[in-house]
């Protein structure tokens, strides 16, 4: 267990969600050189390539001639960034193991960090929960007492009901008016495909999305030793399994995240598997230096 | 040695099978765990219950040795060590017969009897045993068998009785004495000093008028007993006669014949009459009924059985009586009819007799009547020859030690160490129970 300041169980005992997001921010965006965040403007800032949906007009057609590659400019827009946490609260996320906080814990202190961090840069961050259907909702708005209001609705934040993550993530993307980041924090115990097309839908539409896939450390390996009869915190279903089916667990989890891993890059998403026992900067920090690295590109 | 005082109990050893039968069997319950998803998990087998082999062999090992402490214990062991049998055979039961029957209080010269003799021996007896008890009884038999019934259920010890008594001949018999357990010892104590003579009452004779009159003495002296008969003179004092005027000739000679054979004379509480006609009928006659004096059905049971009256019937003439009520036939002729029947007349016995008064049946009637009439004439009670000494003393024994099988009388077993050591274990059980039981794993809804 991390012995860091900005340890997962340290923050979580921490009632103030505020103080926990001002000291994880400060302790991690200190050491970047430039904001990590940045709006769409009509100023010129980058390629990329050229994604299905991606308005034509978009295109750099000289660029096309010269290299045979369609690659769609960025303009960085004279608006503010448009933030939309989004916050799996499925049941599944309330469990723990042997970890230091529960999965929806993390989640939490994560999501007030990021929403600090980008609420401190003038721009607009709001909240939407979810388990198997929308359960809370905060437009993205700007301001120090609307970032309170996501704070306080983050901390209300408890784990109950299945995961709909396909469902809430629709919601969130069409309550998203326009362009904006969406930072999707979940665990992903869900119908792959369905979610796989909500995401596709939210990049088509221009969204930046962020993945942080939140697990705990027993997920990973399934510690436990001899006969079990495990019970689905989200259906109630239970199932007798022993310690000569791990191998088989632990090959099909990696399939899992490794297809995870395969759809994210496939499309661009930012994808970060999290687990309950890093220290929150060190998950934090991950996210923003890659963040700030693709941006320099 | 272990013996089993409720062996039958051993039958519970069979449920030393239910522990096992139970591991073997035993409802298998998997740690629960709950757990975020369960789409990576192949299930197994999904049955709970299993046959399986014992997984938990201290356990099952340690509910067998309650079951079978258990077992055991109710089956009442006791264990038969030598220093048990050593301090078994240290102590004496001993049951004291006092005999208390009338020779007992026959007083000697001094004015002593042998029951006053008896009843400080006998306490100094049974303080000297570690149990004891004092039987008082009329019959020494009677007191062996009651005194071998409490010996037989007296705590391991060795066992003796001891019988005060005179021992007057007939007391105690070699076949009485047979019949003891050989593991009872038997001491015949003689108390009170033998009489040199003694003289009691003998038989009252019939007397008649004409004929000579007698009483009887007997005189007991030691081992020899003599019969001195007094001849007196005296009137006749006998039955009453019905029908009959006791001055015929006929009557005197059978009174005379009757007394002259010594037959008793009836006693006064005993008022019998004899009938040699009808029975007159201003006297009411009644049937024998539950209100029936006890000696008057006495005497009917021994005319009905008195050999020398059936035989006399036999070659008696035919009678000239007929069956009727209230009268009860105790002699028939050979056609069927009463030569000789009773019945009640008030508090007297009426005997009628079917013969002339000179015949022989009516001679062997009347004789039978009286005879009957006198009752018991033995009198062993009275008797003061003693067993000798030399019998005594081969009757008797010494309380043998105990045998293999004294350890059934013991008041209670060493089952409490065995009840002890089932506690003990399954306090022991309890505490390997819960120190098994699975970890409790937290889930906590941290949000």
């Amino acid at each position: 267990m991390s012995t860091s300041l900005l340890d997962p169980a340290l923050l979580n005992a921490i009632s103030d969600l505020e103080l926990v997001a001002r000291v994880t921010v400060d302790g991690t965006v200190s050491g970047l050189h430039r904001s990590p965040f940045h709006g769409y403007s009509a100023e010129f800032s980058q390629y990329r390539h050229y994604l299905p949906g991606d308005d034509l007009k978009y295109v750099d057609w000289k660029l096309f001639a010269r290299t045979d590659r369609i690659y769609t400019k960025q303009y960085r827009e004279t608006t503010n960034l448009l933030a939309q946490v989004a916050v799996d609260a499925s049941a599944s996320m309330g469990y723990q193991g042997n970890g230091p906080v529960s999965k929806l814990a993390y989640a939490r202190l994560l999501a007030a960090a990021l929403a600090h961090l980008v609420s401190s840069q003038g721009d607009a961050v709001g909240l939407v929960a979810f388990d198997d259907q929308l359960t809370t909702y905060l437009p993205p708005r700007g301001g120090r007492l609307h970032l309170r209001r996501v704070l306080v609705s983050l901390s209300k934040l408890h784990a109950s009901g299945s995961t709909g993550c396909g469902a809430g993530l629709r919601r969130a993307i069409d309550l998203l008016k326009r362009r904006g980041l969406l930072i999707l924090v979940s665990d992903l115990y869900d119908d792959d495909d369905g979610l796989e097309a909500e995401l596709r839908r939210a990049i088509r539409i221009g969204h930046e999305v962020a993945l942080f896939h939140v697990l705990t450390p027993d997920e990973l390996v399934l510690p436990f030793g001899g006969e079990v009869e495990l019970e689905d915190l989200e259906t109630g279903r239970r199932v007798i399994t022993s310690a000569a089916a791990r191998n088989g667990y632990r090959e099909a989890f990696a399939r899992f995240l490794e297809r995870w891993r395969t759809i994210c890059a496939s499309y661009g998403i930012d994808y970060h598997r999290v687990t309950t026992d890093l220290p929150l900067d060190a998950s934090l920090r991950d996210y923003l230096r890659r963040r700030t690295r693709s941006d320099h590109r | 040695m272990i013996g089993w005082q409720a062996p039958a109990a051993l039958g519970a050893l069979g449920l030393i099978a239910l522990p096992i039968v139970v591991h073997l069997l035993r409802t298998h319950r998997a740690r629960r765990i709950p757990f975020p998803t369960l789409r990576f998990i192949a299930p197994s087998r999904s049955s709970s219950v299993r046959l399986r082999p014992p997984s938990d062999l201290p356990l099952l090992l340690i509910r067998i040795a309650i079951v079978a402490a258990a077992a055991l214990a109710m089956a009442q062991p006791v264990l038969v060590t030598e220093a048990r049998v050593k301090v078994w055979n240290s102590r004496l039961a001993r049951a004291v017969v006092i005999d208390t029957g009338p020779a007992m209080h026959i007083a000697d010269e001094t004015g002593t009897t042998p029951i006053a003799l008896a009843k400080p021996l006998a306490s100094s007896e049974a303080a000297g045993a570690a149990q004891a008890v004092q039987i008082e009884t009329s019959s020494v038999a009677d007191g062996l068998t009651r005194a071998a019934a409490w010996l037989g259920a007296a705590p391991p010890a060795r066992r003796e009785i001891v019988v005060l008594s005179t021992f007057r001949a007939g007391t105690l018999t070699e076949s009485v004495v047979a019949q003891l357990p050989p593991s009872v010892g038997l001491r015949l104590v003689q108390v009170g000093r033998p009489l040199e003579a003694r003289a009691i009452e003998g038989v009252r004779p019939l007397t008649a008028p004409g004929a000579p009159s007698a009483t009887q003495e007997v005189r007991l002296t030691g081992p020899a007993t003599s019969v001195t008969r007094k001849i007196v003179a005296g009137e006749f004092r006998g039955a009453r006669v019905v029908g009959v005027d006791p001055a015929t000739p006929a009557a005197q000679r059978l009174w005379r014949m009757l007394a002259t054979a010594g037959t008793p004379a009836p006693s006064g509480d005993r008022p019998i009459a004899l009938a040699f006609t009808e029975w007159p009928a201003g006297e009411r006659i009644a049937a024998f009924g539950p209100e029936t004096p006890r000696w008057m059905l006495q005497v009917l049971l021994r005319l009905r059985s008195d050999a020398a009256l059936q035989r006399a019937a036999a070659s008696a003439p035919a009678s000239v009586l007929s069956a009727s009520d209230p009268w009860v036939a105790i002699a028939l002729d050979r056609e069927g009819a009463p030569l000789a029947r009773l019945a009640r007349a008030a508090q007297e016995l009426v005997m009628q007799v079917g013969a002339p008064i000179d015949s022989l049946f009516g001679a062997a009637a009347a004789r039978a009547l009286l005879d009957a009439g006198a009752g018991e004439s033995a009198r062993p009670d009275q008797e003061i020859l003693r067993a000798a000494p030399a019998t005594l003393a081969a009757w008797s024994r010494p309380a043998p030690p105990i045998d293999r099988e004294a350890w059934r009388s013991l008041d209670g077993s060493d089952a409490r160490w065995l009840w002890a050591i089932a506690l003990v274990l399954l306090a022991l059980e309890q505490w390997l129970r819960r120190s098994s039981m699975p970890r409790t794993i937290k889930v906590r809804d941290a949000a």
